[in-house]
């Protein structure tokens, strides 16, 4: 055993560090994210970091650039937390990570994905405020974080998204009263249930934190 | 461990300790006497290692005039330290055992020590103040790989004798202290791999001895101080992976004796000088590698004849590669990828012959690869990968023997690879062409090595047929092909290669068919063949692959049936067998594919209903299958498939009978597609809350009724429902003629429903209620062998198609009014919606199989 470890002493002496094969900043974005999290099943068995570009790792979608659009992870059994380097993956349209048992904070910088049509995240453990940053998502259509355990006042910001169809936080520890304005005006109130809110917020009445 | 090593390592301490009069420079007869005894009763009975060590240790703690003790590489574990004393030492190693103890105090009286060697063991906690003020004549303190922690005393300048400081591989913290500077004899500083912080004192600039410099792997932060060009006579310098900062001072061109410089991993910035480096003759290492240098290349690095290794990969060096490096004739290693290099590749490179890496990957070279690459015989690894190189590769680049890995993916190259590569190149195992503009035949040697592992040459304009050496190559991991103009038999260009785990052939021409040997490469994960000509049916050998994947054969020209056996893949998420020639219906045994979450079977000739055993998929998230011959009803089952997401598309098949309303419940589902097929009945209201719906086609239908209003119909353009004489109501549409556009017949529609119906619900409940709760297994119609009374009146002729599905419906509704909790039963409005939209007619089974008790789960 001593004789093993004056081995790795005299490598650790070599000065050289090998270079790795590529530089793809989305592929060590999702590599990162591949460190974050508990695969028990092996769903991210594929994703090598050796390879130009995640474009062949499995439940990663590419376009005709080599870009990550979709990275589907629903239904993966994967546990862990969520990295900022999620905010690299800058084509990104669909972000699939539902039904999972993925905690910690929504990193903020999610709301860097500018082409981001979906994001779901239903179905997982998730605390903390709902990301503000996420009103710069202005292509989003889908935003799904159901059943986690998001805490905080639902953010005014979101009522600027002007292409949100699908709105769900329901089933969550959120306080304060429901934006009533932009697309929320027409969001089902099944949207809203099993949380701490207050109802739709009457403007001037009441502060939308009210109850936090 | 085994006997016999034990007894070696007894003998061998036995052998070692029989010197010990020798070395002991004067060795008084009492303690030689005392050592051959003990000797004796060592080699007379060799006892268990452990209690050698623990006990018999002990035998030689008091030994007041030994001078020179060395116990190095042994199994030594940790003795009574408190009964050592040894106060004449002064040669002292415990060099390499198994002693975990904090740092033994016997150790800081033997005042006399010049050598102390404690490295390779677990000693714990804190160095003695004690060392440093009572071992003044210490020349040589070696502490290295231990777990010693906490700071070193500023008090360590009192080892004012000391040349060889080696502390490396501690958990040491803190403050590197900037008394070092007086210590004047220091040759060897040896800090790497601890936690120190801080700047790097410059009182080293004091150390005129000092020849080598390893702080490596710290925390240091400061900017390298200029007064390290003062140590003259230094010839290793290593500070990477610290956090050092700023420029090169320019007094470190006086290091004229430097052999060994390291400074990769660090925050370093600006240029590198032509001063910089003139002097630095001696150098054969210069890795100055991950930082973010910038600037030219200076041409004075051809001064550094004796370089062997040449690293400045990932800075942010620009410029063109100096023609001068050709002088660097003792380059085994040169790496500059990963800046902005530009320019051409320049023939003096071909002057490296001692080259083995030549790694220039990621820059904006452009050029040629010039035919003198032909030279450099010892290469073993070529990484051209991802520049602007362009025109065809030189026939030289075939003469490169010795080449283990060749990757020139994403270029610009064009023509053909030169024919024999490979031919003389028994060691390739890395071959990457991909993403250039290749065209011409693979050289058919390529592989004839039959190492090669990764071999990938997608998105070129390859074409022909493919090198015979694969199949024979089974140590192939990856092989992608794809996106070429190969127009190969592929039928037995693989054969079975054990080790593959990623193949990709996907739109070329492949001709063939399908080889059941792909069955037997047992780690295969991804086989792709789409888009291309293949032929013949899908081999169930497919199913014998238990990692599979992803599986693509769409887009080829495959005949007869889906095998049943593809059920067994149970790890597929990905099946497209859609646009082919594929007959049958889908096997049931489908469904098993529990992980699936794309399936693609549309554009084929498949037959026979649509499983309704397809809803039970708890992953799916597309669903393609247009463009078959399905018949029968769209099974309400698949209104289960919670998860759908991307597509349903049932379109251009032969589906007949009503849109199920439990397709609501696809509340995710962006596209959906049911148009050309004969489906009739109304377009159920319920739909319109398919909040995620941004796509849909009921074009082409039998549909007839209103459109629904409201929610995801909302704006609905009239070209989705085309083709559907009964339907009405949008513009674009026939009018609706009982709901005319005037307010008072909606109000009469309102009153009517709201009336009529609620009577006619009453009625049926009335009539049916008493039986139910007589016959709770009641059947609806006599099917000749059951012996209880059935629903109907058996004298009448029991309904069919559209009757037997009404008759259906209005019991489920009536027995949903039956309820006993009140909370359970529909609203007179949900009632009401029904009856109106009469959407719920479909059978899951035969008429005479319907038991009462299986339509008591009406859910509103």
């Amino acid at each position: 055993m001593a004789h093993l470890y004056l081995l790795s002493v005299f490598l650790s002496l070599l000065l050289s560090i090998s270079p790795s094969l590529s530089s793809n900043s989305e592929g060590n974005a999702l590599h990162a994210l591949r460190s974050r999290l508990v695969d028990p099943t092996n769903a991210l068995q594929s994703w090598d970091p050796a390879l130009v570009n995640p474009c062949t790792w499995f439940h990663v979608v590419c376009d005709s650039n080599s870009h990550v659009t979709r990275l589907d992870l629903g239904n993966s059994n994967i546990s862990g937390t969520l990295g900022p380097e999620l905010g690299q993956l800058k084509h990104l349209k669909y972000l699939e990570l539902y039904r999972n048992d993925i905690g910690g904070k929504i990193p903020k910088e999610l709301g860097n994905l500018k082409n981001l049509v979906s994001m779901d995240m239903y179905g997982n453990k998730f605390e903390g405020e709902i990301p503000k940053s996420f009103a710069k998502l202005k292509s989003l259509i889908f935003l799904r974080l159901n059943n986690n355990k998001l805490s905080g006042s639902i953010p005014r910001e979101l009522t600027t998204l002007k292409e949100l169809k699908v709105f769900d936080v329901s089933n969550n520890d959120l306080c304060g009263t429901i934006p009533v304005d932009g697309p929320f005006a027409s969001f089902p109130m099944e949207s809203f249930v099993n949380n701490r809110l207050n109802g739709p917020e009457l403007k001037g009445l009441v502060p939308y934190d009210f109850g936090c | 461990m085994a006997a016999s090593q034990k007894l070696y390592a007894a003998l061998f301490h036995v052998l070692l300790l029989s010197l010990f009069p020798l070395k002991a420079r004067s060795s008084a007869r009492t303690q030689a006497e005392a050592l051959i005894q003990w000797r004796d009763t060592l080699s007379s009975s060799p006892p268990p290692l452990t209690s050698w060590s623990r006990s018999n240790l002990h035998n030689l703690c008091s030994l007041p005039k030994v001078r020179h003790l060395d116990l190095g590489a042994n199994y030594l574990k940790n003795p009574d330290w408190s009964k050592f004393s040894m106060p004449s030492l002064e040669y002292l190693s415990f060099f390499l055992n198994e002693l975990t103890s904090e740092f033994p105090a016997f150790i800081t009286n033997c005042r006399n020590l010049t050598y102390l060697n404690l490295s390779i063991n677990g000693f714990t906690g804190q160095i003695p103040e004690l060392l440093y003020t009572n071992l003044g004549k210490l020349e040589t303190l070696s502490l290295s790989d231990n777990s010693f922690e906490g700071p070193l005393s500023p008090n360590i300048s009192k080892l004012s004798n000391l040349k060889n400081l080696s502390l490396q591989n501690n958990l040491l913290s803190g403050r590197i202290p900037e008394s070092i500077g007086s210590m004047s004899g220091l040759q060897i500083v040896e800090l790497f791999n601890n936690s120190f912080q801080g700047n790097i004192p410059s009182s080293i600039g004091q150390l005129k001895h000092l020849e080598k410099l390893d702080l490596r792997m710290n925390a240091l932060n400061s900017t390298i101080p200029p007064e390290l060009g003062l140590c003259t006579n230094l010839s290793y310098l290593a500070l990477a992976v610290n956090k050092l900062s700023g420029e090169l001072p320019l007094s470190l061109s006086n290091l004229s004796k430097l052999t060994d410089m390291g400074l990769s991993q660090n925050s370093l910035s600006g240029k590198i000088l032509p001063t910089h480096i003139s002097n630095w003759t001696e150098l054969t290492s210069l890795q100055v590698q991950n930082n973010f240098f910038s600037g030219n290349i200076p041409p004075e690095i051809g001064k550094l004849t004796r370089l062997q290794y040449l690293y400045l990969f990932d800075n942010n060096f620009s410029g063109s590669i100096p023609p001068e490096i050709g002088n660097l004739k003792e380059l085994t290693n040169l790496d500059l990828s990963k800046n902005q290099l530009s320019g051409p590749l320049l023939p003096t490179l071909g002057d490296l012959t001692k080259l083995q890496i030549l790694n220039l990957f990621l820059n904006n070279i452009n050029g040629k690869i010039p035919t003198q690459v032909g030279n450099l015989k010892m290469l073993k690894t070529l990484d051209l990968n991802t520049n602007q190189l362009h025109g065809e590769l030189p026939q030289t680049i075939s003469n490169i023997t010795s080449l283990t890995a060749i990757n020139l993916f994403s270029n610009n190259f064009s023509g053909s690879i030169p024919s024999d590569l490979g031919k003389y190149m028994p060691s390739l195992e890395y071959a990457s062409f991909s993403n250039n503009s290749f065209s011409g035949e693979l050289p058919p040697e390529l592989c004839s090595g039959l190492r090669l592992q990764k071999f990938t040459v997608n998105r070129n304009n390859f074409s022909g047929s493919l090198p015979t050496c694969l199949k024979k190559c089974s140590g192939l991991t990856r092989v992608r092909l794809d996106e070429n103009q190969f127009t190969a038999n592929i039928t037995d260009a693989f054969g079975v290669l054990p080790n593959l785990v990623y193949v990709a052939l996907n739109d070329n021409q492949f001709i063939g068919q399908i080889s059941p040997d792909w069955g037997e490469c047992k780690k295969l994960t991804n086989l792709m063949m789409d888009g291309n000509r293949i032929s013949g049916e899908i081999p169930p050998e497919l199913a014998k692959l238990p990692e599979l994947q992803r599986l693509s054969l769409g887009s080829n020209d495959l005949t007869g049936r889906i095998p049943a056996a593809l059920g067994n893949l149970s790890m597929l998420f990905k099946l497209d067998l859609s646009n082919n020639h594929l007959t049958g219906e889908v096997p049931r045994s489908l469904t098993r594919l529990k992980g699936l979450q794309d399936l693609d079977l549309s554009n084929n000739k498949l037959t026979g209903n649509i499983p309704k055993e397809l809803g039970s998929y708890e992953k799916l998230s597309s669903l393609n299958l247009s463009h078959n011959n399905f018949s029968g009803y769209i099974p309400f089952e698949l209104g289960n498939l919670n998860w759908l997401q991307y597509l349903l598309d049932l379109s251009r098949n032969s589906l007949s009978g009503a849109i199920p309303q439990n397709l609501e419940k696809l509340s995710r589902l962006e596209i959906l597609n049911v148009s050309h097929n004969h489906l009739s009945g109304r377009i159920p209201a319920s739909l319109s809350s398919m909040g995620s719906l941004s796509s849909y086609d009921f074009s082409y239908n039998e549909l007839t009724g209103p459109l629904p209003t409201g929610g995801v119909f909302q704006n609905a353009s009239a070209r989705y429902f085309v083709g559907n004489p009964g339907l009405c109501g949008k513009a674009g549409l026939s009018q609706c003629p009982k709901t005319e556009s005037s307010k008072s017949s909606k109000v009469n529609k309102k009153v009517l429903i709201g009336v009529v119906v609620p009577v006619c619900v009453l009625l049926v409940i009335a009539t049916i209620f008493a039986v139910l709760l007589c016959f709770r297994q009641t059947k609806i119609v006599s099917n000749g062998e059951s012996s209880k009374s059935d629903l109907l009146d058996p004298r009448l002729e029991a309904p069919t198609g559209q009757a037997a599905e009404e008759v259906v419906f209005v019991v489920r509704v009536a027995l949903a009014c039956t309820q006993t909790k009140p909370e359970a039963r529909p609203t007179m409005h949900v009632v009401a919606q029904e009856l109106s939209a009469r959407t719920q007619a479909y059978l899951a089974e035969p008429l005479d199989s319907i038991t009462i008790s299986k339509l008591r789960n009406f859910q509103k």
